[in-house]
């Protein structure tokens, strides 16, 4: 959330910046305004394709989907008091129409019955993994 | 009686260019749609969690499947404006005809989805890049989407974002008319929640949407979108003759 607020100052402060410096005659002010601002905002989106690109590199996630249905998922040991967050930065539905997935999902089915989806889940290494039938579990790296 | 030789092209061309200088602000329309659209998302979409014996597990789903779709309403408004009585006045101020004046809409309408398809799946990327340095790297799982799912994620919002518009176009032209399509129009898509489920007109809808959205061969989904926007422009187009001049 900061970081799109700061996204949104740095264009307002870029167009309004430049605006007074760049003024024709016979071009309304308005329009000189919108062809900066169009600018900065055009400037941000593409540079955001190679900062992504470099991201994806490092961190995206590799190999397909194996984990489907939504399952609770029991540790051996009930005592252990935890919380695990997760985000999942996902593909639009026009890029996942054509990849075999549901796009649109139009009756909330994402709500109780989601498409397949792998999870990555780092485990201390003294906890015990009980093998489930009704969940697929592949030890990444120990 | 003039001298001057024109042809429809012509005429339709310098339609289209004034059309683009002239709406020019609609570009920052789209800038602040697709700007609410990330600060949206970015609150995170289709949370889901989990708790049992204590451990509790919730997942965030980003995506830019927002942005897209604020991007289809803006083009449907777009599109629909174009057909109001202000615009079409404008078209008064060269020597032309009706049809020169649909082409240049037409052109007009393809040129801004194309650009709100490109700078839609465009914010998709920024939203990531927001939400990959605002949530840290540790806990965040990033599908990978490389240059060639880039492009066709952009030739297919373009033809969704078309898709809107050229309904939009075609539902503008039928209001202008008969005002009685102000009442039926919006009756016809807000009513189906009144009736209940599996009512006629709600199995219509959800049979046209996955008309596109359940198909998976990206040619036939492109076929559809281009057979569907050229019946569309073109009864705009037949409607539009039926408007009196200046009506």
């Amino acid at each position: 959330m900061i970081f799109s607020w700061v996204i949104i100052l740095i264009i307002v402060f870029v167009a309004f910046s430049f605006m007074g410096k760049s003024f024709h005659p016979g071009r309304s002010i308005q329009t000189l305004r919108l062809h900066w601002i169009l600018a900065v905002y055009v400037a941000i989106l593409l540079l955001s394709v190679p900062v992504y690109s470099f991201i994806a590199d490092e961190h995206f996630v590799h190999g397909e989907t194996e984990m489907s249905g939504y399952m609770p998922i029991e540790m051996n040991g009930s005592d252990l008091q935890d919380e695990i967050k997760w985000t999942r930065i996902s593909k639009e539905f026009t890029i996942t129409q054509f990849l075999g997935r549901d796009s649109f999902d139009q009756f909330g089915r994402s709500m109780h019955m989601p498409g397949p989806g792998i999870f990555y889940l780092r485990i201390p290494a003294d906890v015990e993994v009980i093998p489930n039938e009704s969940l697929n579990i592949v030890i990444v790296d120990e | 009686m003039s001298f001057t030789q024109t042809s429809l092209q012509n005429v339709a061309k310098k339609q289209y260019l004034f059309k683009l200088k002239a709406n020019i602000g609609a570009s920052s329309a789209l800038i602040i749609a697709q700007v609410s659209a990330i600060l949206f998302s970015l609150i995170g979409g289709g949370m889901m969690g989990s708790s049992s014996d204590g451990l509790s597990i919730s997942v965030s789903n980003f995506s830019g499947n927002v942005i897209i779709a604020f991007t289809m309403i803006w083009a449907f408004i777009i599109a629909f404006t174009l057909t109001t009585k202000t615009f079409r006045n404008t078209d008064f101020s060269f020597v032309s005809n009706r049809l020169s004046s649909q082409l240049a809409n037409i052109a007009f309408i393809l040129t801004f989805s194309v650009l709100g398809g490109i700078s839609a799946m465009l914010c998709g990327v920024l939203l990531k890049v927001s939400v990959f340095f605002v949530l840290g790297s540790e806990d965040v799982l990033l599908e990978y989407v490389g240059l060639t799912q880039l492009l066709s994620g952009i030739l297919v919002a373009s033809s969704y974002i078309v898709l809107c518009a050229a309904a939009g176009y075609f539902m503008g032209t039928l209001i202008q008319l008969s005002k009685l399509f102000i009442i039926i129009i919006p009756a016809f898509i807000i009513g189906p929640i009144f009736l209940g489920q599996n009512n006629p007109i709600e199995m219509l809808f959800t049979a046209i949407v996955q008309f596109f959205a359940g198909e998976g061969s990206l040619l036939l989904f492109l076929l559809k979108v281009l057979l569907t926007i050229t019946l569309l422009f073109i009864s705009a187009t037949l409607v539009s003759n039926r408007i009196k001049v200046r009506q």
